[in-house]
């Protein structure tokens, strides 16, 4: 018995060479017929299944008895034999299992990347298709947590991942923590404009329909600039706080008021129609948006939108608000 | 699926200031840090899972979120006019319905598996099979995992696992974009304690001038 089967597990030892791994799960007879045969893919028929049936074929391939060339009749029922059951033993698990049980089932010359399995039934294959799937979530998950790649064993990846997660909420509510106890005159409403024009035309601006015009010189408002997400202006628009008080706060907003341009990337990417537009009070006028409380906001949105922030012409940007700033502070 | 959070990082983000922006305007003034905490997280956390798209843990955030009264404002200004399809879309069959049958099935597990801790105890001598140990640990950490990811209680093995694959991108995505919205206010009020308000408008031009290179090379990573 052992020198039987001791070919079959020691496949690198027969003369046809290392593809017969599969042949280790046949019994005795039929292992050495094949292992005799003159050449080794002698049937197309057999080789054509073998391909099709190889482990890297698509799970939903089934085992379609179209082949034509007909078989001699012992290999074609073994064949079809081992055809059913491969179609639903294409998924094989390394295990070393027992040799003799489901030898029938095995196709002889599968690739040879399919495993020794155990039983091919259909419940072993579906938990063994789902332990697949879980498995390469867990490592999908193991390269998005950092060190968790060195770790074996499912226990200790999950305790890595709950730890993680955990920390992530927990920095969420720290950072919100830290924006609320920030400065409460810095207002985020003003960008929203910005954001709102920005992302349905990259490249070109939108003027915000603030009321804070009024209280400043119009002469600003036909240079087509805005004064947009003042935390001021919002109180001038909406709350019922005097004028004397809003004004009092101007100049010392006015200490604050910055201009943000993106003085780094000069390229002209804008069309040139975009500056030579002069309409007033439309709104499309394209302006470039500051913000006064804020000026890393402008910024930091810019760089949202690489495309927009590219095209700011030097130029234009630094001279025509320059003036108007100047031109305002005068007065202040 | 980085691919995917790059672009929505644009349309987070517009969410995030526009929930901010409710969050001021329906407050009043003399407000709590706590409060506006909770509202900046709020928003946060609604923004984020707006822009996400419709996956298994927005559904649920969005649904236990709505489900409060207290949030429905923001809700609604976030979700613009679609709000009631949105809902309708987003509501979800709440967890509590499903726990019972959940529990049922938990308590019955946990005979089970005492019932094999105990037959393995009786074959074996005195010693817990391995297998069972790994396995105990495994279910009890996936137990705190579903309590963590939102809607994570009704999700099986290998969905609850693509769920905080998700869900850990997006946090991930909401905590970069909260950490230069920071930075961005830090840097603003040091520009407001650096510069000098004696001096000329034109000077204090110039010198922002200047140094808002370091602050576009800071954002330009981000």
């Amino acid at each position: 018995m052992e020198d039987e089967i001791h070919p079959l597990l020691h496949p690198a030892a027969s003369p046809s060479g290392a593809s017969f791994t599969a042949l280790l799960g046949l019994p005795p007879s039929r292992a050495v017929e094949l292992l005799h045969e003159p050449t080794f893919p002698s049937d197309p028929a057999l080789v054509d299944r073998a391909a099709r049936f190889s482990v890297f074929a698509a799970a939903s391939s089934a085992p379609s008895p179209e082949v034509s060339p007909p078989p001699p009749p012992e290999l074609a029922k073994k064949r079809k034999d081992a055809g059913s059951g491969n179609g639903k033993a294409k998924i094989k698990k390394g295990k070393p299992a027992e040799e003799d049980t489901d030898g029938e089932n095995k196709l002889p010359y599968v690739h040879v990347r399919a495993r020794r399995g155990q039983a091919t039934d259909s419940h072993s294959l579906a938990e063994r298709a789902r332990r697949e799937k879980i498995n390469a979530r867990m490592k999908l998950l193991q390269e998005l947590v950092p060190g968790c790649s060195k770790i074996s064993g499912t226990a200790l990846v999950l305790d890595e991942i709950i730890n993680h997660v955990q920390y992530l909420q927990r920095q969420v509510e720290y950072l919100s923590m830290r924006l609320a106890a920030v400065n409460p005159r810095i207002d985020f409403s003003g960008l929203d404009n910005f954001i709102t024009s920005t992302t349905t035309e990259c490249g070109r601006l939108t003027i915000g329909n603030t009321k804070v015009g009024t209280e400043l010189d119009p002469q600003q408002q036909q240079a087509a600039w805005s004064e947009v997400g003042v935390s001021d202006a919002n109180q001038m628009n909406n709350s019922a706080t005097s004028s004397k008080r809003t004004q009092s706060q101007l100049p010392q907003n006015q200490l604050q008021q910055f201009w943000h341009v993106d003085l780094l990337n000069a390229q002209n990417h804008l069309q040139p129609s975009i500056w030579a537009q002069d309409d007033v009070a439309g709104s499309t006028v394209p302006l470039l948006v500051f913000d006064r409380v804020n000026p890393g906001f402008g910024i930091f949105v810019l760089s949202l939108c690489p495309k927009l922030s590219s095209g700011f012409p030097i130029g234009t940007i630094v001279l025509v608000p320059l003036l108007e700033f100047l031109s305002h502070c005068g007065r202040c | 699926m980085h691919a995917t959070k790059e672009f929505n990082k644009k349309g987070f983000f517009k969410q995030f200031l526009l929930g901010l922006r409710i969050s001021k305007s329906f407050t009043t003034n003399p407000i709590s840090i706590e409060q506006r905490k909770n509202s900046i997280k709020l928003s946060s956390d609604l923004a984020m899972a707006f822009a996400r798209g419709r996956t298994h843990w927005t559904r649920a955030l969005i649904s236990k979120l709505g489900g409060k009264e207290e949030n429905t404002t923001m809700l609604k200004g976030i979700m613009g006019r679609r709000y009631g399809i949105l809902m309708a879309i987003y509501s979800y069959p709440l967890p509590h319905q499903k726990v019972q049958r959940g529990k049922k099935i938990v308590r019955s597990y946990r005979f089970c598996s005492g019932a094999n801790k105990r037959r393995a105890l009786k074959g074996s001598c005195n010693r817990v099979s391995p297998s069972i140990v790994a396995r105990n640990l495994v279910n009890r950490r996936t137990k705190v995992l579903k309590r963590l990811v939102p809607g994570g209680e009704l999700l099986n093995g290998s969905s609850l696992l693509s769920e905080t694959l998700d869900y850990v991108i997006s946090l991930k995505a909401q905590v970069d974009m909260m950490k230069s919205l920071w930075k961005a206010t830090q840097i603003s009020s040091s520009r407001n304690v650096e510069l000098d308000p004696s001096a000329s408008c034109q000077g204090r031009k110039l010198l922002m001038l200047a140094n808002s290179k370091d602050e576009f090379q800071l954002f330009k990573k981000s």
